[in-house]
């Protein structure tokens, strides 16, 4: 019986994947977006607390968001802050906290809502990338398998929440450091 | 007018101040920047600053300086870059950021702070040095996997901001270097299990040894110099073939 925890800020893509998967069997629990302020990332703690009694999961899915604020310039580093943190950071923290509760046999997905395309957009992408292939050494040793779903491979949600949903299930129990997408973004 | 120079982040490390030393030899004027002012290659012309490219007072002040000696800038090469030994689980926040801003923030900083004095260039080129580890599995180092593969995005992004305007962009992925960096992963063994960690890393290689710093930099020379003229977003790897061997 799968269990599978949805970590993220509140968007648009975390209800797609929440929707996708209960469509399926199992059970599909939200781990406390409230927890997860894109703005303010580094709030551990609360991020911590979010996981707290959550109990053993099977499949885990760090959603993540570009939090763009309108003021900063496409180059500056108040742009580069938010873009890093909101997507890489944020993944970090899922897989620390959320990571030790997945089962052997378990999967874990990073995926990033769809949000601006710039440099340093470009770059928090793809850190999220290298963090996934990074991190498929060690979950591997534990039986676990990571991989990412880039955001604009398809143009909605519900598409990108479908690849997701693949990637925690069976049938890609021989899948890990991958990637699904390219990575670009429709707002180019 | 003066001629145009080229900035070199890193240029203290090994691969930085091959790339300097060749830089030099085909009469570029330098910008060298590090932590600590690095060394001009001799009979260089230019100037060598130091500067925190993760910190962007550092980066505004260096500029500042730059900007009254240099007109005009026609390459940038980020090289500096560091290394982080934790797991996902013992890493620190703090350390993963600094990681971050060092390794791919800290690029594109230093591309925001070149562009104004890029404008009248002949043959506007910025090259980032990312590394194979950015496409491999890793326990250990999880950044550094991490913030590589962020080079190869923060490339991406600026070659379809910059293409336009005339600028190319270009990521280098070495394999195994032979600088304090690959020295620095063997510092805590024994000699005996340095020799097998190196012996190892050359036989990752189809060509079976590590690259020296200079056939980086020679790679990085020839993308600097107009024969690369329609290369473009590209990513080139420098790794002895050890891509087609993992
Ligand atoms: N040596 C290798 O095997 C290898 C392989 C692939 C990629 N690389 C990459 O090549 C680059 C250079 O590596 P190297 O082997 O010459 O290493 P190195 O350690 O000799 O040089 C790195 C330089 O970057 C500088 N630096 C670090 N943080 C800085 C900061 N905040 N501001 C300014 N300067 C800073 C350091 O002072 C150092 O001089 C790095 O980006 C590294 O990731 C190295």
């Amino acid at each position: 019986m799968s269990r599978i925890a949805v970590f993220g800020p509140a968007s648009e893509l975390t209800e797609a994947i929440i929707d996708c998967l209960s469509r399926q069997d199992g059970q599909v629990v939200r781990v406390a977006t409230a927890a997860v302020n894109p703005l303010a990332p580094a709030n551990e703690d609360a991020i911590a607390a979010a996981f707290d009694g959550l109990g053993a999961i099977t499949g885990l899915v760090c959603v993540t968001l570009d939090p763009r604020s309108t003021a900063t310039g496409p180059l500056s580093w108040a742009r580069w802050t938010e873009a890093s943190r909101g997507i890489a950071t944020i993944a970090l923290l899922g897989l620390r906290h959320g990571g030790p509760l997945v089962q052997p046999g378990g999967a874990i997905v990073l995926v990033a809502a769809p949000g601006p395309s710039d440099p340093a957009s470009e770059a928090a992408h793809g850190i999220l990338l290298g963090l996934s292939r990074g991190a498929s050494g060690g979950f591997a040793a534990r039986g676990i398998r990571v991989n990412r779903v880039a955001t604009d491979f398809t143009r909605n949600a519900a598409d990108q929440a479908e690849a997701v949903a693949f990637l925690v299930s069976d049938a890609a129990r021989f899948v890990t450091g991958a990637d699904i997408g390219r990575g670009r973004q429709e707002e180019r | 007018m003066a001629s145009a120079a080229t900035v070199v982040t890193g240029a203290a490390g090994g691969i930085g101040s091959a790339i300097a030393a060749r830089l030099a030899g085909a009469g570029r004027r330098l910008v060298l920047i590090d932590r600590r002012p690095p060394e001009l290659p001799a009979g260089a012309d230019g100037i060598s600053l130091a500067c925190d490219i993760a910190d962007p007072a550092s980066v505004a002040a260096a500029f500042q300086h730059i900007g009254l000696r240099v007109q005009c800038i026609d390459g940038l090469v980020n090289v500096a870059g560091r290394n982080l030994t934790a797991s996902i689980e013992d890493m620190q926040v703090a350390d993963w950021h600094a990681m971050l801003d060092v390794n791919v923030g800290g690029m594109l900083a230093i591309a925001d702070a070149v562009l104004p004095l890029m404008d009248t260039a002949a043959n506007p080129v910025i090259v980032n040095m990312a590394s194979v580890a950015g496409y491999m599995a890793s326990a250990d180092h999880p950044a550094y996997v991490a913030t590589k593969a962020g080079v190869e995005g923060l490339s991406q992004g600026l070659s379809h901001l910059l293409g336009p305007r005339g600028i190319r962009v270009h990521t280098v992925a070495p394999g195994w270097v032979d600088t304090g960096f690959t020295h620095a992963a063997t510092a805590s063994l024994s000699a005996a299990e340095a020799e097998a960690l190196l012996s190892r890393a050359a036989n990752q290689h189809l060509l079976r040894r590590i690259a020296r710093p200079d056939e980086i930099a020679d790679v990085v020379l020839w993308l600097l110099s107009p024969k690369a003229r329609y290369l473009h977003g590209t990513t080139l790897f420098v790794d002895g073939g050890l891509m087609r061997v993992h």
